[in-house]
């Protein structure tokens, strides 16, 4: 059937709407408006720039995707705009008492301040929610005159020969099974002179583009975690300010993980638990684990007889410098979390990601004065990232997580002499891509913690399906689903052959994978509609369909419609 | 032909909504907002109604009753979708009405427009009362006719046949114009705006009248001219949890049968 696409002309496109790309795309327009007034007023010469500039974000509203603990440095935002708490800025609550602590099944043991390093206390940090600095920095974008576009998902790259020119949106108002509804309209080619890729973690457009440029050549495979996290309301008895990192119980000392515990405003507590997806357990279960974390007596005396009111999922990168890729291709950037610019013992990427789109915006800039944007002059954004402080904090934690390979206990106070030092190459040299470490069932190394099947109720402690409801989650039961699976058999033949269960059938935080059937009608049903777009199910997918091109037995792609809506995540 | 939508804009149907504290109102700040449902029905009817007669006009309003609310976000939706151009009714003295005031505001303000067709959606999906439409025909001294699922219209003699659907067939109603209708599911099927008509939409007009621009009284208008008051907003109570009934087919069956009888006795 012949498409009839429509298409729109802009200089430089912005995929996906999240901290790296919204800050990327307001620092283009000042220093758009900077060059413009130099000129006007006789400081500089040449010709007033005046580029057309969009924003596709995914998500019905910019943020709606957005989930993160989260504690929010604010020195890139600081940069962007020093006046930013004049302009409505949404958060005002800073962190007034930090904690790390080590949990036993009933206690709990604070580890002293001075082990940590100057650089990672947290009181500088708001205590905030990433999808409402998102939609505040939105209405900044939109009103510099940045054309934002929610709910419209690039469904993929378009090339120009060896050059990327922009992005064709998703298809809206297709039916499964090929069918189209009576309004169906085939998505939008957006060219563009210069593609931003800020998708967050594992993003379907920047993870094409890695590929296709082989951006990855040299480095290491990206690690990954998962973060689940709800917000819980209590009656009374709030805690703002309050902010505890906790490791140990309910996690097995194998898995490089732990809980968080944030106070905010209107006796809300944001909760969490952060592992990563290294693990070896194939029953590991991230949302479970998190109502052990709930039940445990230090967490309880904070949210106990409270509420749930919010719940999301997303995957954090955690492969830190040795996994950042080549960051430019071709008339392409890749900023944010889509390249990895997370810093694990600092527990943070927010202002990483900012900070990469403003520099990001800088280099755009300069290729737009200069009239061209070849590779050469993209490629300057590389040397930008290694000094400022995006590459030299990542370096000086690298060692960290890795470290952890040796165990918890070791781990801690290996990590903790890197960062202190500064030291490398202590720690163990080779890192597989996640799935690989998945072990079977009868080898993995569990705890007795996650043998004991987690107890829900109708208050705090929350069941997978229910939490599902809580994130705003919503896609059309007759739209194609973004998740296949390459093989079915496979998952019989192989995944449960192998590892003695089937592992997306825990790892999923949204319970979209269920086992299905007896004997030989048993297969995986996907309910698709549950997806919060995590992409745990595609970095922790065992089946290696094709090691060589990074394709494994789940699929996915993001869909032109539908997805969570988070409030306040 | 010109025609006069009339829009809302509601919370997101999935959103979560909490009831504030004093119990009269849910807690707005925060929530997402989208067009109600039943009124894309209405501008995709409207746009379809210009696009077959090829003239005309549409012309979109929507009353700010809620502090939180941002209906020019809503009215730039429609506007993308195609219609011509927007009035966005804005006073703080709107503010915490009922339906009736806003049918109030809102005929005042169509009687400063000309137009042959009015539509709404047959509810809004936030407080379902279905009832604004219809008071603001009232006020207008038009016909009109709820819950439409087809409707032609007749430009040259200037009429309209309404399709109803009722228990077990359908009800047609003609009408001269100017007529005002409210549009139920399975009208049409409203399009997705695309990205060209999303920019294009920014440069056309919205309007943003006040109370003095539609000359209403203030203590006539909002929380004052409001002929209800919200006494207490509860929640549901919680449904109680399921039952899995084990066991093979045949028992399980048998068991359920027990408990319907003996326990929920309603067989």
């Amino acid at each position: 059937m012949k498409e009839n696409h429509q298409s729109l002309e802009v200089e430089v496109l912005f995929v996906g709407g999240g901290p790296a790309n919204l800050a990327g795309a307001l620092r283009l327009t000042q220093l758009i408006a900077q060059h413009n007034h130099r000129i006007s007023t006789g400081e500089a010469s040449g010709a007033p720039l005046d580029p057309r500039i969009a924003l596709i974000e995914k998500g019905r509203d910019v943020g709606a995707h957005a989930v993160s603990g989260a504690l929010f440095d604010p020195i890139a935002l600081e940069e962007l705009l020093p006046d930013y708490r004049d302009r409505d800025f949404p958060f005002s609550l800073r962190v007034t008492r930090h904690s790390l602590r080590y949990l036993t099944t009933e206690g709990n043991l604070r580890l002293p301040d001075f082990l940590l390093p100057p650089s990672y206390r947290q009181q500088r940090c708001y205590i905030g929610s990433l999808q409402k600095l998102n939609l505040w920095l939105a209405g900044l974008v939109e009103a510099a005159g940045v054309h934002v576009f929610s709910d419209t998902c690039g469904a993929r790259i378009l090339y120009d020969g060896g050059q990327v020119c922009g992005v064709q949106t998703g298809d809206k108002g297709s039916i499964a099974g090929g069918g189209r509804k009576p309004n169906y309209m085939p998505g939008t080619r957006i060219h563009a002179r210069v593609t931003v890729f800020g998708e967050g973690v594992h993003g379907t457009l920047a993870e094409d583009l890695i590929h296709r440029y082989r951006m990855r050549e040299g480095r290491q495979p990206q690690s990954y975690a998962l973060g689940v996290k709800e917000l819980i309301r209590v009656t009374s008895g709030g805690a703002p300010g309050l902010a505890v990192h906790t490791l140990g119980y309910p996690l097995g000392s194998r898995v490089f993980g732990g809980g968080f515990c944030y106070g905010m405003d209107d006796n809300l507590f944001a909760v969490g638990m952060i592992c990563g997806l290294d693990w070896d357990d194939p029953q590991m279960d991230v949302h479970a684990q998190l109502q052990r974390f709930k039940k445990h007596p230090y967490i309880q005396r904070f949210i106990r007889g409270g509420e749930v009111v919010a719940y999301g999922a997303r995957t954090l990168p955690e492969g830190g410098y040795c996994a950042v890729p080549r960051p430019y291709a071709p008339g392409a950037l890749l900023v944010g979390d889509s390249a990895g610019f997370l810093n694990v013992p600092y527990l943070k990427g927010i202002h990483y990601a900012m900070k990469s789109g403003l520099l990001a915006a800088d280099t755009i800039f300069d290729a737009l004065v200069q009239g061209h944007t070849s590779v050469s002059a993209l490629s300057s954004y590389e040397a930008r990232l290694a000094s400022s402080y995006v590459m030299t904090d990542l370096y000086r934690a690298r060692n960290f997580k890795r470290a952890f390979a040796y165990g918890r206990l070791p781990g801690l106070l290996l990590g903790g002499l890197t960062l202190w030092t500064g030291l490398g190459s202590i720690a163990p040299g080779v890192v597989r891509e996640d799935f690989r470490y998945l072990r079977p069932l009868d080898q993995a190394i569990r705890n007795r913690w996650a043998r004991e099947p987690a107890q829900y109720d109708a208050g705090v402690l929350a069941d997978k399906l229910t939490d599902v409801y809580h994130s705003g989650t919503q896609h059309r039961e007759d739209q194609p689903s973004h998740i296949r699976i390459l093989d079915p058999t496979r998952c019989l033949t192989d995944c449960i052959a192998r590892f003695g269960d089937a592992p997306c059938t825990h790892f999923c935080p949204a319970q979209v994978y269920e086992l299905v059937g007896q004997g030989v009608t048993r297969r995986i049903q996907i309910n698709f509609a549950n997806c919060v777009h995590c992409k745990t199910c595609v970095i922790k997918d065992p089946i290696d369909i094709s090691p060589n091109d990074d394709v494994q037995n789940i699929v996915w792609r993001a869909p032109a419609e539908g997805g969570p809506r988070y409030q306040g995540l | 032909m010109k025609i006069a939508v009339c829009i809302k804009q509601v919370p997101a149907t999935e959103s979560k909504l909490t009831i504030k504290r004093d119990k009269t109102d849910i807690e707005r700040a925060g929530l997402s907002f989208v067009v109600n449902p039943y009124d894309e029905f209405a501008v995709e009817e409207a746009l379809r109604i210009k696009a077959r007669l090829d003239a005309g006009e549409v012309t979109v309003l929507s009353l700010r009753s809620h502090a939180a609310q941002k209906p020019e976000d809503a009215l730039r939706a429609c506007l993308a979708m195609g219609a011509d151009k927007a009035i966005m009714l804005s006073d703080p003295a709107f503010e915490g009405g009922d339906s009736y005031v806003t049918a109030l505001v809102l005929a005042a303000a169509l009687r400063r427009l000309s137009f042959d067709l009015l539509l709404f959606g047959k509810q809004a999906v936030d407080d379902d009362d279905g009832a604004v439409g219809i008071q603001v025909a009232e006020l207008l001294g038009i016909p009109h006719v709820g819950v439409v699922n087809k409707l032609e219209v007749n430009a040259g003699a200037r009429t309209m046949l309404a399709h109803r659907q009722i228990e077990g067939g359908i009800e047609l109603v003609e009408s001269p114009l100017p007529a005002m209708i409210t549009c139920q599911k399975g009208l049409n099927e409203p399009r997705y705006p695309s990205l060209p008509d999303i920019m294009m939409a920014k440069q056309k007009p919205l309007a943003v009248w006040n109370r003095e621009t539609i000359a209403l009284e203030p203590e006539s208008v909002g929380a004052h001219g409001a002929r209800l008051t919200i006494v207490r907003l509860e929640s549901p109570p919680p449904r109680p949890a399921g039952r899995i009934i084990d066991g093979d087919a045949a028992a399980a069956v048998k068991e359920l049968v027990r408990l319907l009888h003996e326990e929920a006795k309603i067989i």
